[in-house]
């Protein structure tokens, strides 16, 4: 490990065409990207797809970043984008493959209450207590700072139910945090 | 930042077996810090599907990566320039005019003399009135396609205005300084002012009625009271309002036009567009 550059550099060589700078930057983000994007997507193959052409628009867009630090925001709000293009495309080719989301219908593991015990357990019970749908919302709009109608593309709801879905997510939550 | 992601956590947030709550903490913590995305990266690397997926995306990614975007940084001077450029009616077709009126100007000034009872430099005449259309075209007036937008921004009133006009007067100064130059026209500063004072004017008025009103009765005053003069003046002498005689006078009406301006500076951002042309579809 000589020489280390931030990811700040990289970004910044990367904009002025050095390609050795892009595929460092690629090598240390792809990894953490693609597991965000499968969890939120449920279907491998296009986290996969979106994992490409995410990192196609930041070759083309890498000029444009001016952050400082902040090139992990930066590169999640790429991210979503492209992840909500994928589902507009999938939803006007009337292909279903898969439940968005499907990943949160899972039954907890004896790990992950081992874990959820470990951090900040109050939040997590409440959080498990939430139905997945409310939670899939919850994470759409506050975690991944969606719009509600993107988010309604993304879960494949109609935007009044994502409204709804929020506002008693929160209100569960703070009566389950009270 | 002293919170970091355990090696336990970081194993079971990549293998998917992590709860929402951890999740939700990796993933906020993620974006803000590049020691453990590092982390998180290494933790995948034995997970064969996930190196999989991007050792496969990098080949198609070094493969498809072609022209970059051309990002130009925004600085003090560009933001002038897109300013004045966004001014089209303003470019091309008023300067073109405005060095054609100045050259006829000068011309006859040269080569037939006009004289009525006084005598009348028709390069002191016409150059006022160069910048005040020039103003008219550039702001108001529905030639400019980005007005509806620029009417929407905290720059799009007196500044914008003020930007423009600066550059007309500029411009047209120039314009009409090397047209006297080579028209062997007296002293310019009576007509620079009588220009400054009749733009300033034109901003005063254009408060109250819109800037492409204001520079209409500015420009036919101008050229109305010019020409009575041409026939008030004695024989043989210069119209008082193009001497330096007028310099105090024409420095006065600029100061109090300057001071209506500033008095009246926010009518500027409620400037109406609704005169603008109808596009046809």
């Amino acid at each position: 490990m000589t020489g280390e550059r931030s990811d700040d550099e990289l970004l910044r060589a990367a904009g002025s065409g050095d390609r050795a700078a892009f595929e460092e930057y690629y090598r240390r983000n792809a990894a953490w990207l693609l597991v965000r994007l499968r969890r939120r997507c449920g279907d491998p193959e296009l986290a996969a797809d979106v994992l490409q052409e995410t990192f196609l628009a930041v070759w083309r867009a890498a000029a444009s970043y001016t952050g400082n630090g902040q090139s992990g925001g930066w590169l999640w709000s790429i991210a979503t984008r492209r992840l909500i293009d994928a589902h507009r495309r999938r939803a006007a080719r009337a292909q279903t493959a898969g439940e968005p989301y499907e990943e949160l219908v899972q039954v907890p593991s004896a790990e992950e209450e081992a874990l959820a015990a470990s951090v900040g357990s109050e939040l997590a019970v409440a959080l498990d207590r939430l139905s997945p749908e409310l939670r899939a919302v919850l994470q759409a709009t506050v975690l991944d700072g969606l719009s509600v109608r993107e988010a309604a593309v993304l879960l494949d709801v109609p935007e009044g139910t994502i409204k709804s879905r929020a506002r008693r997510a929160r209100l569960q939550l703070r009566e389950a945090l009270a | 930042m002293t919170w970091h992601v355990t090696q336990r956590t970081a194993r079971a947030y990549v293998d998917g077996e992590v709860s929402d709550a951890d999740a939700w903490s990796v993933e906020a913590h993620l974006v803000s810090c590049g020691h453990c995305r590092t982390v998180v990266a290494s933790t995948a690397g034995d997970v064969g599907s996930i190196t999989r997926d991007i050792a496969d995306g990098w080949a198609a990614v070094s493969a498809g990566l072609g022209q970059q975007g051309r990002v130009r940084r925004g600085s003090r001077y560009r933001e002038v320039v897109m300013l004045v450029a966004s001014g089209p009616a303003a470019r091309w077709a008023w300067l073109a005019a405005s060095v054609v009126g100045l050259a006829l100007a000068a011309a006859l000034d040269t080569f037939a003399p006009l004289s009525g009872r006084g005598d009348v430099p028709m390069l002191g005449a016409v150059a006022p009135m160069v910048p005040i259309l020039g103003v008219a075209l550039s702001y108001g007036s529905g030639l400019d396609d980005a007005q509806e937008i620029i009417a929407s921004t905290p720059g799009g009133g007196l500044r914008l205005l003020l930007v423009r006009s600066a550059v007309v007067l500029t411009t047209s100064a120039a314009l009409g300084a090397a047209a006297g130059a080579v028209s062997g026209y007296g002293s310019p500063l009576p007509w620079l002012l009588a220009s400054l004072a009749l733009t300033v004017v034109t901003l005063a008025l254009g408060s109250v009625i819109g800037i492409p009103k204001a520079a209409a009765v500015a420009a036919f005053s101008w050229a109305l009271g010019v020409t009575i003069a041409t026939f008030d003046t004695p024989a043989r002498t210069t119209p008082a309002a193009l001497t330096t005689e007028s310099v105090p006078v024409w420095l006065a009406v600029a100061a109090t036009a300057a001071l209506v301006v500033a008095v009246r500076r926010s009518a500027f951002d409620r400037q109406s567009v609704s005169d603008r042309p109808q596009m046809e579809m």
